[in-house]
């Protein structure tokens, strides 16, 4: 299994980033080249602009602990995948999000972890120009 | 009008595949006849042994410590200084045309610029300096111009090629499709002239035919091949029969001999042999090289030969457009290749942290253009391919920007002398999905190949690799421990110490294995 993570400091409450990324179908909004999102139940399906569609099963989406997790499925070739998002406070208007990636094959890890580092900085933009 | 510009590149070819090298069963009578009427270099070395850092180097001219493309999956960044840039902006068209490799290939969110350019057909630039760009990879399936081509205008042959990744582990596939079943191999039913060497060729004289007669040009001209997958047309195979092939002298048919061999390099040699260390995704993971035949060797090698040969026709029929316009005469023309495959040296295929001639002597020819006036010669001080960009730029009469870190390549041995060419330099470093870190430093210098390795997951740092060409030009001793040359040693570590470029930025995250 590969394990990457990658971190980003938002000067923004934990809670107010927490609120964004809670939802599911805002991903859209600050992940990059995702141009559609369709929800059903902990099924997430979304277009990537190459016209690739991921589908996603999402495991946990925890208040309490501002942790939201998702295994990606399909169509890549996935043996084993899990996202981790967590939101974590570091005062009372500051915060660090952590996302992590567990994978197999190793060959995607760089790939999902490269789109991950793009999506922290979009992510950090939209929240503190906000 | 200046002097226009061909560069020539294929991807991982061996220094001694060429009948002007010493090859003998490749018929490459086109860069023969470059190299008997212009500059022949005898060791001409990579600055890194795999595509995107080495590729990085030809188009800047600098250091990996300064492009900062350390390991495939790293793209260059958008905006570096390139040559074509340099040349963009002194009057001259500029294009590319065949295998970039400046950004990963395994983009599926469509991050990277070249992909998004190949995937919609997009051929105009400006990008990296380049007016024209078309891209092509090592078979039909990906994001670039070749591939999109064949599935619209012949999809009944996007399969004819050998998958070269394993789609269910997305790595280097494993499997033999040939006669031996050797890895990477396969019995290609596509037409000669769809395959992408031959593409290559029809779009780079497609690009010519559009220039004005007075234009000044510099066009990269990009072969993807003989890189494995070797699976050249079916049409060609019977070239060269490999039933047929000697063994090349690197391959020591005694498994006992050979393991002996590997025993006395540092231990990451040994580990990959027996399929106990994946260090790079250059090779498949889940092939074990102790399981290579000789069979397999003679394979791989003469599909690789008959590879070379439909290369080396190609691009005489590039370099007869170039004739049929009237250019010749003000035309240079560089051959070369981004580093070089084992091959079946060692027992072994594929590329890696390998610092020996398999891949990193390499060809590098020089046909100035006749008008200049050049004489033929053949130049043994050592070169890097960081001296093209700077080469290039002397050719335009343009001045050698300062970020540029290489010289103009020497035209004449007395001209290498006056440049103080002694050494040059490769480097190596690789990090792994799963952890694996390895790191090589290299100087070649007075006939001697001399490696070290830091500290990382595999090595303790204190290992290194010595090796005298000439009494051992298969590298098969390794002189490291030998105490009558510890003085030698030494001094060739603190040669490589003082000569090799501190990195000064942080090492960019690889994006994707390739």
């Amino acid at each position: 299994m590969a394990t990457m993570r990658q971190s980003v400091f938002i000067e923004r409450a934990a809670d107010d980033v927490w609120n964004l990324l809670r939802d599911p179908a805002s991903v859209t909004t600050w992940f990059p080249q995702m141009t559609d999102v369709n929800i059903d139940g902990t099924e997430r399906r979304i277009t990537l602009a190459s016209g690739l569609t991921l589908i996603e099963t999402i495991v946990s989406n925890r208040d309490d602990l501002r942790r939201f997790q998702y295994r990606l499925t399909g169509p890549l070739p996935i043996e084993s995948h899990l996202g981790t998002i967590d939101v974590i406070a570091d005062g009372d208007s500051r915060c660090v999000v952590v996302y992590s990636t567990d994978v197999i094959p190793h060959a995607l890890a760089f790939v999902l972890d490269g789109a991950v580092s793009d999506a922290l900085v979009n992510l950090k933009n939209l929240m503190e120009k906000s | 009008m200046g002097r226009k510009i061909l560069f020539i590149t294929t991807d991982q070819q061996r220094y001694d595949s060429l009948g002007c090298n010493g090859g003998t069963i490749a018929r490459t009578p086109v860069v023969d006849g470059l190299a008997a009427n212009g500059v022949v270099f005898r060791r001409a070395h990579p600055q890194n042994v795999v595509c995107m850092p080495s590729r990085s180097t030809m188009i800047t001219g600098q250091n990996l410590s300064t492009h900062g493309v350390w390991m495939n999956g790293v793209p260059l960044p958008a905006d570096a200084p390139t040559v074509a840039g340099v040349l963009h902006d002194s009057g001259y068209r500029t294009a590319i045309i065949g295998k970039a490799h400046f950004e990963p290939f395994l983009d599926p969110f469509l991050r990277f610029n070249e992909n998004r350019m190949g995937i919609n057909e997009n051929v105009e630039g400006p990008h990296r300096g380049f007016d024209h760009l078309e891209f092509a990879a090592h078979g039909a399936v990906g994001l670039n111009h070749y591939a999109r081509w064949l599935t619209r205008e012949h999809p009944n042959h996007v399969f004819s090629y050998y998958p070269a990744i394993d789609i269910g582990s997305l790595e280097v596939n494993p499997t033999g499709g040939g006669d031996t079943d050797a890895p990477q191999t396969g019995h290609n039913q596509i037409p000669r002239d769809l395959y992408h060497t031959d593409w290559v060729a029809d779009r780079t004289i497609s690009w010519l035919d559009g220039l004005a007669a007075d234009d000044d040009w510099f066009c990269w001209m990009s072969f993807p091949d003989p890189h494995h997958p070797w699976d050249p047309p079916a049409s060609e195979v019977g070239r060269v029969n490999w039933r047929d092939l000697d063994l090349p002298a690197g391959f020591t048919e005694d498994i006992d001999e050979r393991a002996a061999i590997l025993d006395t390099k540092p231990r990451h040699w040994r580990k990959w042999w027996d399929g106990e260390l994946v260090s790079n995704y250059e090779a498949p993971a889940r092939w074990v090289p102790a399981t290579l035949t000789a069979d397999q060797v003679r394979e791989v090698n003469a599909r690789t030969h008959v590879e070379n040969e439909l290369i080396d026709e190609a691009i005489g029929r590039v370099l007869g457009a170039i004739a049929a316009r009237g250019w010749d005469d003000d035309t240079d023309v560089i051959f070369t290749t981004d580093h070089g495959e084992l091959q079946g040296d060692f027992g072994f295929l594929f590329k890696g942290p390998y610092h020996v001639d398999a891949l990193m002597r390499i060809p590098l020819v020089w046909r100035p253009a006749p008008s200049s006036g050049v004489s033929a010669a053949a130049v043994e001080a050592p070169v890097g391919l960081i001296d093209l960009a700077p080469t290039f730029c002397e050719i335009a009469g343009v001045a050698v920007p300062e970020w540029m870190e290489g010289k103009p390549l020497p035209s004449s041995p007395e001209a290498a002398k006056d440049q103080g060419r002694e050494r040059v330099m490769t480097e190596w470093d690789s990090r792994h999905a799963t952890g694996v870190e390895v790191h090589l430093h290299t100087i070649h210098r007075d006939g001697l190949t001399c490696t070290t390795y830091e500290p990382g997951t595999v090595h303790e740092g204190n290992e290194g690799e010595l090796y005298d060409h000439a009494e051992d030009p298969q590298q098969f001793v390794n002189l490291w421990d030998d105490p009558s040359r510890r003085a030698l040693r030494d001094d060739l570590v603190d040669d490589l110490r003082a000569n090799t470029p501190e990195w000064t930025q942080p090492k960019r995250a690889p994006q994707a294995p390739v």
